[in-house]
């Protein structure tokens, strides 16, 4: 519903900051296609500009980023800026060469915590990321608790991992990180060579349910956060969103509302996921802070207009007769991207109708979504020549 | 929870939580005074307390709606003088010129949407546009006139290439996932560029402006431009979205 987040204010609450895009891995999975570094990459004078005007636009949750941020040499100067002005700041890192000096600067810096990235246990990690990389994030994971250093989890789910989650959940309790973030595999950037590992979309069936109801036991010492790309709608909805708030379900992707993305030359973004100039894709770039200031990109009348200025026409496939359209506007603006543009096949409400699995709804779907799909299941039995 | 009951929350979250709303802005959207409280919106994404409830306002002063800003405004513009004819467009040997583009209403317009007409017609005065067929063009126009709806819009012509080019996949692209032997657009400022798109998925077919494939090994054959770190330091070949190069035929 983009009247909520019209009413409430088109400001970066969140931004996710790619410092670089020099990664010492070159995982699998990765959607933004992280190895070598851009060529043109902020200086460290000019990534302290840009933090002060990301916090002067209101920004207080400022997650440091890459590539592997800490191969950017003043990551935690950058860090430290914000954290002078007032802004919430963490950092993402694969842990490969996490040490106690990182650590150490990571406190001085005055950072709010450390999230690593684990895909599953050492098989399933180490086959989308390299040998003897789990043993190190793990590693790391334990020095930075030992030395106080909050530290969360991101996992991204997969076919190879999407069993586990249980027992992962245990795994991360026992080695005491506070919360933990889902988010699902697309078959983009790197994934895009290696589609098989994707989850199948229909496992989302049980997959969802799964997740909802490990956000269900959350406790205070250990919670886990599903992020935009899954939900929406249907039974679990309520338990992957925070039960206290005022509108416990999915109001549609906030990219250019309430995030922010940052890219290490420059250019921004509604949210770091979304594709730019790795992907040979240019609509989601808004400007560059090289050019412009942060202000003045944040604020032109057409940025974001994905979002911002949505219309129900722009959905496609069953997105344009789902009774959620308005509220929902198609999910994540980065999944439905990566689908061609044409409908959310990752969207629970989507698989449940698809497969008829209305038990998994609060209410029957409507007329409209159900004949959707008995219109697609006619045209493919007469396409194949059959009998409708 | 069912639709009504989400509908319903909606409806009192925006009736009674949100204590300031948008204030009109001469930008077309205008960041917000906000004060909302206990709701969602103010959670941060790990779920604690975001205490930057007040953010500071830039709305401007221009503008005479009152109920908020004009953000949009898609639809045949009427009123105002007639603007001068296009600039020239950069590029390209045919090409529409400019269009006059009739002034706008007063108020703030922040963005005017308009179907190009076909290129190769020519301009009145613009020599140039982008060649082929420029089916949307997107700019944001200047300033609206003020508030008593005078002064009109000058056209802004002839696109100085084109801003936005989407296109569907060439029909050859559907099928079980074979080669394809090229897509091609202008870019903005970069004149005409070859995407190279190895080996499609499955499922294509649907628009795909991007897909990211893995280089074969640089070769003579492919006279790149590759971005500049792309397959250094470490022998990785890299993936690399963009390169024009003679794309091999498929096959």
């Amino acid at each position: 519903m983009i009247e909520v987040l019209r009413r409430v204010g088109f400001f970066p609450r969140a931004c996710v900051w790619e410092l670089t895009l020099a990664c010492n891995l070159r995982c699998k999975h990765c959607g933004s296609i992280a190895g070598s570094k851009r060529a043109d990459e902020l200086s460290l004078d000019e990534c302290l500009r840009v933090a002060g005007e990301l916090v002067g636009l209101g920004c207080r949750r400022i997650t440091l980023s890459g590539g592997e941020p800490t191969m950017y040499p003043g990551w935690h100067e950058v860090g430290k800026r914000l954290v002078e002005l007032g802004a919430r700041v963490n950092l993402i890192s694969n842990g490969l060469t996490w040490s106690a000096k990182h650590i150490e600067q990571a406190q001085k810096a005055g950072l709010c915590g450390v999230a690593f990235s684990i895909d599953g246990f050492e098989e399933e990690h180490d086959e989308f990321r390299a040998p003897g990389s789990f043993v190190r994030v793990v590693r790391a994971i334990d020095i930075s608790v030992a030395a106080g250093l909050p530290v969360a989890v991101n996992t991204t789910i997969n076919r190879l991992n999407q069993g586990l989650l249980k027992s992962l959940r245990q795994f991360l309790m026992d080695h005491r990180v506070f919360a933990w973030q889902l988010q699902f595999a697309t078959a983009t950037g790197n994934m895009g060579e290696h589609r098989n590992l994707v989850s199948p979309p229909e496992d989302l069936l049980w997959l969802v349910p799964q997740i909802a109801e490990l956000c269900r036991i959350n406790s205070p010492d250990f919670k886990v956060y599903p992020s935009d790309d899954i939900g929406y709608f249907g039974n679990p909805e309520p338990d992957l969103r925070d039960a206290d708030t005022a509108l416990p379900f999915w109001l549609g992707c906030r990219a250019g509302c309430q995030v922010i993305g940052i890219e290490s030359g420059g250019n921004v973004k509604g949210c770091l996921s979304l594709p730019s100039s790795m992907h040979g894709e240019a609509r989601f770039v808004e400007g560059n802070v090289r050019q412009k200031s942060l202000r003045d990109i944040w604020a032109r009348a057409d940025a974001f207009a994905y979002n911002r200025l949505f219309k129900e026409e722009q959905l496609g496939g069953f997105c344009r007769v789902c009774r959620f359209r308005d509220v929902c506007r198609g999910g994540c603006s980065w999944a439905t991207y990566a689908q061609g543009g044409t409908g959310n096949e990752n969207c629970f409400y989507y698989q449940v109708v698809k497969h008829q699995r209305f038990e998994l709804l609060a209410e029957e779907p409507t007329a409209d979504e159900v004949r959707y799909f008995d219109a697609r299941a006619s045209g493919a039995t007469k396409a194949a020549g059959g009998k409708a | 929870m069912k639709e009504k009951d989400i509908r319903e929350r909606i409806h009192i979250f925006l009736r009674d939580t949100v204590r300031y709303v948008v204030v009109p802005a001469s930008m077309g959207i205008g960041l917000a005074l906000v004060g909302c409280s206990d709701s969602s919106m103010n959670l941060s994404p790990d779920g604690s307390a975001d205490s930057s409830s007040v953010q500071p306002g830039t709305g401007g002063s221009s503008g005479t709606s009152s109920s908020g800003a004009v953000a949009v405004y898609s639809a045949p513009m009427t009123g105002g003088t007639t603007g001068a004819g296009g600039t020239t467009g950069a590029g390209g040997a045919t090409g529409a010129g400019g269009a006059t583009v009739p002034g706008g209403p007063g108020g703030a317009v922040a963005l005017y949407m308009a179907m190009m007409r076909d290129a190769g017609t020519g301009g009145a005065t613009g020599t140039g546009g982008a060649t082929g067929i420029t089916p949307l063009y997107m700019a944001v126009m200047p300033d609206a006139g003020g508030a008593t709806g005078t002064g009109g819009v000058t056209g802004t012509g002839g696109a100085t290439g084109a801003t936005k080019y989407g296109t569907p996949m060439p029909v050859d692209a559907a099928g079980t996932g074979g080669a394809v032997a090229m897509y091609m657009a202008m870019m903005p400022d970069a004149g005409p560029v070859l995407r190279y798109m190895a080996v499609m998925p499955p499922d294509a077919g649907v628009a795909q402006p991007a897909y990211m494939a893995v280089l074969p090994p640089v070769q003579a054959d492919y006279m790149a431009v590759f971005p500049v770190d792309a397959g250094r330091n470490d022998g990785h070949v890299g993936v690399v979205a963009l390169y024009a190069a003679p794309v091999p035929t498929k096959s």
